[in-house]
């Protein structure tokens, strides 16, 4: 008698129920929001701290944006005055500028907490990053390797994530020009600029991101215009500014948008 | 040894036979020639010499912290306090010949009780140990070579019918100076002074140290290892006591082939217990471009805190928050060593109103966290941010369009991409530093711009319209969120 035994199967179940058990053994895990009504509504237990989440900009220009999300990610999910590590590979810096210090400060982000740890090989980000995320005292880590580098796969995520769970401290995987990939984090949000409301006499107002939360292990996806309220540390749902088109996403059926706005 | 000296080939070096025969430094090698034609001669190289000198300081390193060069063809050690490591002045003495001369060196050595006697005695004399009572009687029979004075004045000297130091020792010293200059008084004393002059070591003089000597020399990394523990511990033991914590500790390797390689490890905290400084000394050790090579063996091991510091006895507070910061220190620190410390850095504030010149990236690990840095919000509350998150570095070249001639860009294309501008905020402008900048340096209007797609950008032209430049040029520096 012969039987078949599907590997790849079992491994997959085994993977699915290691999990649900590491997420149910540290059950009260700490979670944080985004300060606005309705998009903590839709998410009703908020994010995870202790967890990987990954911001993805597909194009160059919204590399500002996707930048700004994670601050105000970070800020939103760190302790009051607990230090923030900035990891970045040397490339991202060359292709998308380097993080400026008195432009965090205007988004909230008091630049003494700052920590930027420059790295030369994707490979050295990662490093820097478990080391970052299994020490208590840090209040957030942004990871940000440049593009799709090979070493960024499953498991490499997955480590991330057990880390930062270990730890509850949070990690935000910055992707600047990079195509979303299937990997271990816990959200995936895509992010691009969005018309701001002018400040008067023509001038560009406050950070408004088009955000796209298109994976969520933990609960709803959806489609939010926010903005980022730097001296509340806040984001605020606004309506589109008229007249300008709010696209949908490509790789996303606009159905599931309406659910998840509605 | 010849080399060019004052327009000539001189002989700059012999060895021991052609001394013998009467060739001696300073020569003519046409002179030398004429003696004997049958001369081998070889190029001098003051730099290999100079890094000979400068391998054999490090080597003798073992022997105590402070080396220093004597000349350029000469080393003087202060070894007080470091000679019953080897029993007695003697063994010490005759371990370094043994040791040199297994090397293939001549050695030409004196230890006296102050450095300008030892110099004397070993460069124009036997040499050998020369204790307190016998030293005087021994220098008064050195030739007058000795002394370290000018050329002229030597052979005034020797014209005078005075061949050893103690024919002048026993001369009236006012009229020595009167005729011969003050040197020769300052040299005579010096050599007979019992108080020493202090040399200038080459190295930081350690505030304390550990050190090994082994038998057998340590090949296996395992057992070095070992050795670094116990080292480690002592050291700690040590600084303890002075209430104090290592910021830089130094770990040096001498090799049994003369070979000393030195591991620097810096702090941003001072380092207080074993543990820690092993997992720097890891970190530093798996990333060296070229790895710590036992080879033959190490024979003696040494970790030597270079900078020390006041350690604060920590109270464990209620909310962990001293731990904390401490984990953040060792964090920073490792990162430090690994990555380099040029990258992990933290913002600090210059006060400029030139853009990128607001913020100098220090090294974290030079910063104490303690102290606060002073950022001042350059905003005001309510208001959307004036300055971008990201930066360019140069700032990147566009091509506008503009409405009118001198106000806000229209449209601009950046990397090949067409931007049409809906919002604009400007000019601010921000003169060049004068007293800083090169004479070309231009005025830069900024403006706050944002797309129809949302994209919001901070460019600049550079020089006034009509004024300043002919063209003024664009340039995008800077991306805002």
């Amino acid at each position: 008698m012969v039987t078949t035994v599907d590997l790849g199967a079992l491994r997959r179940d085994i993977a699915a129920l290691s999990e649900r058990n590491a997420l149910e053994a540290h059950a009260p895990r700490t979670a944080f929001d985004f300060g606005d009504k309705s998009i903590d509504a839709m998410l009703s237990r908020g994010l995870q701290r202790g967890a990987l989440h990954e911001v993805f900009s597909t194009k160059m220009n919204d590399a500002g944006a996707a930048t700004g999300f994670v601050i105000a990610l970070a800020l939103r999910s760190a302790g009051a005055n607990s230090p923030i590590l900035w990891l970045e590979e040397d490339f991202a810096i060359r292709e998308h500028g380097f993080p400026y210090a008195p432009g965090l400060e205007n988004l909230g982000l008091d630049p003494e907490r700052l920590i930027i740890v420059r790295c030369a090989s994707p490979q050295d980000v990662l490093k820097a990053a478990a080391d970052s995320l299994g020490i208590r005292g840090t209040g957030a880590v942004i990871i940000a390797p440049w593009s799709n580098p090979k070493c960024l796969d499953l498991t490499a995520s997955r480590k991330l994530l057990l880390t930062a769970q270990q730890t509850d401290v949070p990690a935000f995987l910055l992707r600047l020009g990079a195509t979303p990939a299937d990997n271990s984090a816990v959200t995936r949000w895509l992010i691009r600029s969005a018309p701001s409301q002018s400040s008067g006499a023509s001038a560009p107002g406050h950070p408004v991101f088009d955000a796209t939360l298109i994976r969520n292990r933990q609960g709803m996806t959806g489609h939010w215009i926010l903005q980022w309220e730097s001296d509340e540390h806040v984001f605020r749902q606004i309506e589109p500014v008229s007249g300008t088109v709010v696209s949908t996403p490509a790789h996303r059926p606009p159905q599931t948008r309406k659910s998840a706005t509605g | 040894m010849v080399d060019k000296v004052a327009n000539a080939l001189r002989l700059t070096a012999t060895d021991e036979r052609a001394a013998k025969t009467g060739l001696h430094k300073g020569m003519a090698l046409t002179d030398a020639r004429a003696q004997f034609e049958q001369l081998d001669i070889a190029f001098a190289s003051p730099r290999k010499d100079a890094a000979l000198l400068e391998k054999l300081a490090d080597w003798c390193d073992r022997y105590t912290p402070l080396v220093a060069f004597d000349g350029n063809d000469g080393l003087m050690l202060d070894i007080t306090g470091c000679v019953h490591l080897f029993g007695d002045e003697q063994s010490l003495r005759k371990d370094i010949h043994q040791r040199l001369s297994q090397h293939g060196m001549i050695v030409r050595s004196a230890i006296a009780d102050n450095p300008p006697a030892a110099r004397a005695f070993a460069r124009h004399s036997p040499g050998g140990v020369i204790g307190q009572t016998e030293r005087d009687a021994k220098l008064r029979s050195l030739r007058l070579v000795s002394l370290a004075i000018e050329e002229v004045h030597l052979a005034g000297l020797k014209r005078a019918g005075l061949r050893s130091v103690g024919d002048i020792e026993v001369l009236p010293r006012a009229a020595l100076a009167a005729r011969f200059g003050a040197g020769l008084v300052d040299s005579l004393d010096a050599l007979f002074g019992s108080n020493s002059e202090p040399i200038s070591p080459r190295r930081i003089i350690p505030v304390c140290m550990a050190e090994r000597r082994m038998a057998e020399p340590l090949i296996v990394m395992e057992s070095v290892e070992l050795v670094l523990h116990a080292l480690g511990d002592e050291l700690f033991r040590q600084l303890q006591k002075r209430v104090e914590g290592a910021r830089e500790i130094e770990a040096s390797f001498f090799r049994v082939d003369g070979h000393v390689r030195r591991l620097n490890i810096q702090a941003g905290q001072p380092l207080t217990d074993t543990k820690t400084l092993f997992r720097l000394l890891k970190e530093r050790l798996s990333n060296l471009a070229d790895p710590l090579d036992a080879g033959y063996g190490f024979d003696l091991v040494r970790l030597a805190a270079v900078r020390t510091e006041r350690t604060q006895v920590l109270q464990k507070s209620l909310d962990n928050n001293v731990q904390e910061t401490g984990e953040i220190g060792s964090l920073i620190d490792r990162l430090s060593i690994r990555l380099g410390s040029g990258r992990v850095l933290r913002p600090k504030p210059v006060d400029t109103h030139i853009p990128e010149r607001a913020v100098s990236l220090e090294p974290a690990a030079q910063v104490s966290p303690s102290s606060p840095l002073e950022w001042t919000p350059n905003h005001h509350p309510g208001e959307p941010p004036i300055r971008p998150i990201r930066l360019f570095q140069p700032p990147e070249h566009i091509e506008t369009t503009a409405g009118i001639p001198d106000g806000a860009p229209a449209q601009f294309i950046w990397r090949s991409i067409r931007h049409y501008i809906v919002l604009a905020e400007g000019p601010e402008r921000i003169a060049p530093e004068w007293w800083r900048e090169h004479a070309g340096a231009l005025t830069r209007d900024y403006y706050r711009l944002e797309d129809n797609q949302g994209h919001r950008f901070w460019v600049f032209r550079e020089g006034l319209y009509e004024r300043g430049t002919v063209t003024p040029r664009w340039y995008l520096h800077g991306l805002f969120a």
